[in-house]
């Protein structure tokens, strides 16, 4: 595309670009962050008193259950990306972020995802209504028909598109973009929050995503694994907890490391142990992966199990509460400024101390017996994720402000912002830790229990809190319309961010940032990769490939023309994005010597490449998983033989595991050279990639005819999803050969260039590999 | 490329032939492997045998198309770490799934 | 009311576990804030106050701070509090997990939305159970529909009920009264109202009521 003006709607839809992506994920982020907030006030009035009239039971549910989705995952992730996108590039001295059209996409998939769930308000029944736990068999059609759920879950599905693709995205830009001299351990803190913080997306969102595909499923198809007993209530908990306890942390990372930059710049000391803060926060993450268990303490899981998950859950406080003590002596020694953003840092800090101590309570398996589904819990996790995470991005904000908009903010109406919003907090949230006994999520209570004063209490804190909104854009506003001139380096930090203008150029740097021995950063004006080497960049793909996805899974769940109207955007915008080449316009210039341990022989697309595998891995991983726990619950399985035919079953595997052969063997061909091998190797793969395919058809087609439906039980259910995901990974795999093979046959691939040959090599044999399991586990056992 | 190559595998240069002669010989593996597996089928031995029987060939095999397909062998260390510790994650999830119940 | 000590054995205990881990925490969080609290006053810039030897500058890489030895002090200070209180939860959650012998066992199912208890001779009740004072009472709860937890409110105790599993859940109590029982896992429209009343009977009383199956 040519240059597009830069105040123009189509610069906002078709940028590519680091920055204006990270202002369009706050927008987004706050946008949604007053949705939910306006739905939490209903809540807060509906429970003023007992017996209040103001909602009825259904709307109640509706609004806590999008009130707690949104907060969480449209909310505090974005709004975390959102300085991820502004401000990680910056800190690393990179251009922008390893794969930018990826990113806009990112961002184009969370908002229509947000979109789509949004839509169950307008449908039948309404939005999705069964906490944001979205507990088993609650969740199915059975229980609850309306399309409402069908839509959030598509929404989430599109939300961990979204950030699977992110989190490829930011662990190759961190991993291979830093300049030269910036080792792993001389980043800024922030950048190292959302490292730690994208690696645990990689390995956590995927058994999530695992869960709401097989409700999907269920919903749509009519599959059982959620409604029988023996997959059902507990195999549901245990996929979202397992992925709930890390979100926990996916949530806070990013804001406890932005507070560890505020706090470096604000006090003018080094953190405290930084070595030892990192490698807490990665004892941390390999933890939260162990302790989901303290989710199901009641639930009436294995004895040992549970007081094995009680152990791992009080010492994953060892770790945070190193963080803050860390932090703390920090301050020791400093010459401390409390300006704005100091002051929401160590509001931030005191709020997450309480938070964390109420959370070692509830780590005791004897305890959650009592406390499990209270308000006590309610106040619990609103400590750590308003007062911890949110207070802390505020803090960020504030931080970053002046960077973003190159303008400087009211200091004076900052500190009414801070005052106000700690009263409204603490009114707001300490009386719910006094309703140890009163249940959550209940639209209305009894008088006489002694949760009277409590609630109204909360609720007068509500509003307080609620206003404190308010000001803060107001601050903001006034700041980008009247604020004074804010320069490079307002704060007097030391981290590369600040050594450019703000806001920003587009390229981000006028030279090459590099780090010297001494730890000096310096811009070299080396022409050998210039500032102005990048130019920026548009392109329309990101947005209508997101489009595409938002109407394929509405017509598929409402009114299915549109989502033929879908797929022919989406076939039109790949073939357009193919059109554009898959690198060649938007290839980031790299640093000439950049730091890029400890990948510094892998390239950057080999790199991504196997992030998603990995977390491919973990999707089909749990897929698997779900699979043998609905089995070992079941009293009967069919055998080998008697439903799938075993010979069918093994002809698709010789054809898979040929295909994979020639595949390598094309690979072998064009390394040395020998077009005609590629171009046979590359048929071949593709043939016998087809014929897996219909064998599989015929097949389906088969066992469906004997009985063998979506709805006959668990063995259908598993069959069918863990198969049908293979299949369609399989079917992916052919769309992206069919633009390799095009290109081979225009010479596209020589003996030096030929990596699209190679990293689809990867995914393809990855996708054997899966089927190297799936066949013995459904044919053979 | 400019990537030096995995040092396991011989320069390509003068050994292409080589390097397809191991790519055959991984897959006629696979393709013995899977015949075994279809063998142990209805062996008289107890499900629970025959079933750990064709899952430690499965993963045999699996190691192999990593290894030598999509050539882990030669690959960065921390590749190699990164990809244990996603499966350790996967693995890790059903392990407590099945104990738990 | 009973004070909480009176009700049950195993909510005696939950409390004063609860009160452990309220005195330990309050302790530790009154310190810790405070910490933050004088050390932020104490450093706060005012006029005269020099830069620290290792301030941070523009484009400098912050030199390194703090040693191995501090670290470790930290995790074992943290370490050591969460040992103290993890004996005490161990103790606790044996005795809410094993009833003592001598025992009424009631079934429960949760359904949407109530309860319904069936007594060892085929006695059924809903939305209202009985129990005889100062026996063992073990209820065995499971679920026709969807995701409940089975909460007995005062008693600060419950177990969730869910389809295909059964679990359970032991009181005894001295005093005779009516106490609310309530579904704390959502459950849909009816969650708020899914209320049963629990009835502790003299145990006299009781074994009229139910051997003589009126109402």
């Amino acid at each position: 595309m040519g240059e597009i003006p830069r105040n123009s709607l189509r610069r906002w839809l078709f940028t590519t670009n680091h920055k204006d992506i990270g202002i369009l994920y706050l927008v987004t982020s706050l946008y949604f962050l007053v949705a939910a907030g306006a739905l939490a006030l209903l809540v807060r009035i509906q429970l003023t008193y007992p017996n209040m009239g103001f909602l009825t039971a259904s709307a109640y549910n509706q609004a806590i259950t999008v009130h707690g989705v949104v907060m969480l995952l449209w909310f505090l992730s974005p709004i975390a990306f959102a300085l991820a996108n502004y401000i990680v590039p910056l800190q690393i001295g990179a251009r922008d972020l390893a794969f930018p059209r990826l990113n806009a996409m990112s961002y184009w998939l969370l908002l229509f995802g947000g979109l789509i769930a949004a839509l169950g308000f307008f449908t039948p029944g309404g939005a999705i209504d069964t906490g944001w736990t979205v507990y088993a068999p609650l969740n199915t059609a059975k229980y609850s028909p309306q399309p409402g759920i069908t839509l959030a879950g598509a929404g989430l599905l599109l939300l961990m598109a979204s950030v699977t693709l992110s989190t490829v995205n930011f662990l190759v830009t961190i991993f291979r973009m830093r300049v030269k001299g910036l080792s792993l351990l001389k980043m800024p803190m922030f950048t190292w929050g959302i490292l730690l913080t994208v690696f645990l997306m990689l390995l956590a969102f995927p058994p999530f995503a695992a869960a709401v595909l097989m409700l999907a499923s269920d919903r749509i198809l009519g599959t059982v694994y959620f409604l029988a007993p023996e997959g059902g209530a507990l195999l549901w908990t245990h996929l979202l907890w397992f992925f709930g306890h890390p979100e926990v942390y996916i949530l806070l990372f990013p804001a406890l490391f932005a507070l560890g930059d505020v706090l470096v710049t604000f006090t003018k000391r080094p953190i405290y142990g930084k070595k030892i803060v990192i490698a807490a926060a990665i004892a941390g993450s390999v933890l939260s992966l162990m302790v989901w268990g303290h989710h199901m303490f009641t639930t009436g899981i294995n004895p040992v199990w549970r007081k094995i998950m009680t152990v791992l859950t009080e010492t994953i406080s060892i770790p945070f509460g190193v963080i803050i003590l860390a932090y703390i002596l920090t301050l020791v020694g400093g010459r401390i400024r409390l300006r704005t953003p100091m002051l929401f840092a160590l509001g931030s800090i005191a709020l997450f101390i309480i938070g964390g101590i109420t959370g070692v309570f509830n780590s005791s398996v004897a305890i959650d017996y009592g406390v499990r589904g209270t308000y006590w819990i309610v106040g619990h996790f609103h400590f750590t994720l308003v007062g911890g995470a949110t207070t802390a991005l505020v803090a960020a904000i504030y931080y970053w402000w002046p960077k973003m908009s190159g303008r400087m903010f009211s200091e004076k109406l900052g500190k009414l912002h801070f005052t106000i919003y700690m009263i409204g907090y603490l009114i707001l949230y300490l009386p719910m830790h006094a309703l140890v006994d009163m249940p959550r999520r209940v639209y209305t209570y009894p008088a006489g229990y002694g949760w009277e004063l409590n609630n109204l209490l909360a609720t007068i804190g509500a509003f307080i809190f609620a206003l404190s909104w308010p000001i803060f854009f107001l601050i903001l506003y006034k700041s980008l319309r009247s604020g004074e001139p804010a320069g490079n380096n307002p704060w007097g930090g030391w981290s590369l961010e600040w050594l450019t203008k703000s806001p920003p150029p587009p390229h981000n740097y006028d030279g090459e940032p590099v780090v010297d021995d001494s730890g000096t950063i310096r811009i070299t004006t080396l022409p050998t990769n210039g500032g102005h080497a990048y130019h920026e960049h548009y392109s329309p793909w990101p947005i209508t490939i997101s489009l595409a996805a938002f109407l394929i899974f509405l017509g598929a769940i409402l009114f299915l023309p549109v989502a033929v109207a879908g797929l022919l955007l989406l076939v039109a915008s790949v073939v357009g994005l193919a059109k554009e080449g898959l690198a060649e316009k938007f290839k980031i210039p790299e640093a000439p010597e950049g730091a890029r341990w400890p990948f510094t022989q892998v390239e950057k697309v080999k790199l991504g490449v196997w992030m998603f595998l990995y977390s491919e891995a973990v999707l089909f991983g749990s897929l698997i998983g779900s699979y043998v726990f609905v089995r070992l619950n079941s009293a009967a399985w069919p055998a080998p033989g008697e439903v799938l035919s075993i010979t069918n079953g093994a002809v698709n595997t010789f054809i898979l595991l040929t295909s994979s052969l020639t595949a390598v063997l094309a690979l072998a061909s064009v390394r040395v050279g020998n077009q005609t091998g590629l171009k046979a190797g590359l048929l071949a793969t593709f043939i016998l990639g087809l014929a897996f395919l219909l064998n599989k058809a015929v097949e389906w087609n088969e066992i469906f005819q004997h009985g063998f439906t979506f709805s006959s039980g668990l063995p259908a259910a598993a069959f069918y999803i863990t198969t049908g995901a293979h299949g369609a990974h399989v079917a992916a795999g052919l769309v992206v050969l069919a633009y390799i093979i095009a290109k081979a046959f225009k010479g596209g691939y020589t003996r030096e260039n030929h990596s699209t040959v190679e990293y689809f090599g990867l995914y393809w044999h990855f996708v054997d590999i899966v089927w190297v399991f799936l066949f013995p586990l459904f044919y053979l056992i | 490329m400019g990537l030096p190559l995995p040092a396991v595998l011989p320069d390509l240069e003068e050994a292409v032939d080589v390097r397809v002669l191991v790519y055959v010989a991984v897959w006629v593996a696979l393709v013995v492997f899977t015949v075994i597996e279809l063998m142990l089928v209805g062996m008289p031995m107890t499900p629970i045998t025959i079933a750990l029987g064709i899952l430690g060939l499965a993963s045999l095999k699996a190691l192999l198309i990593a290894l030598f397909y999509q050539h882990l062998i030669g690959e960065a260390a921390w590749v190699k770490i990164f990809y244990a510790f996603a499966l350790l994650t996967a693995v890790g999830l059903v392990v407590g799934m099945i104990t738990g119940i | 009311m009973p004070t909480i000590a009176e009700l049950s054995p195993i909510t005696s205990q939950w409390q004063s576990l609860f009160n452990l881990y309220l005195t330990i925490g309050t302790v530790t969080g009154v310190v810790v804030i405070s910490l933050l609290v004088v050390n932020t006053l104490r450093y706060r810039d005012r006029p005269g106050r020099q830069n620290p030897s290792d301030a941070i500058e523009e484009a400098k890489i912050p030199a390194e701070r703090g040693t191995i030895g501090a670290a470790l002090l930290l995790t074992l200070i943290v370490a050591g509090i969460l040992f103290a209180i993890t004996i005490g939860t161990m103790a606790t959650v044996d005795l809410i997990e094993k009833p003592p012998k001598g025992t009424l066992h009631i079934n429960v199912e949760g359904f949407q939305w109530g309860w319904r208890f069936t007594y060892p001779n085929g006695r059924e009740t809903v939305n209202e159970v009985r129990i005889p004072a100062g026996e063992v009472t073990v209820f065995y709860v499971t679920s026709t529909d969807v995701f409940h937890k089975f909460q007995l409110v005062e008693f600060k105790i419950g177990v969730d009920a869910i389809p295909g599993k059964v679990n359970k859940i032991w009181i005894s109590t001295e005093k005779a009264g009516e106490y609310l029982i309530q579904c704390y896992e959502l459950c849909g429209v009816g969650h708020a109202v899914m209320a049963a009343k629990l009835i502790v009977m003299e145990p006299s009383e009781f074994k009229a009521w139910y051997e003589g199956g009126g109402a």
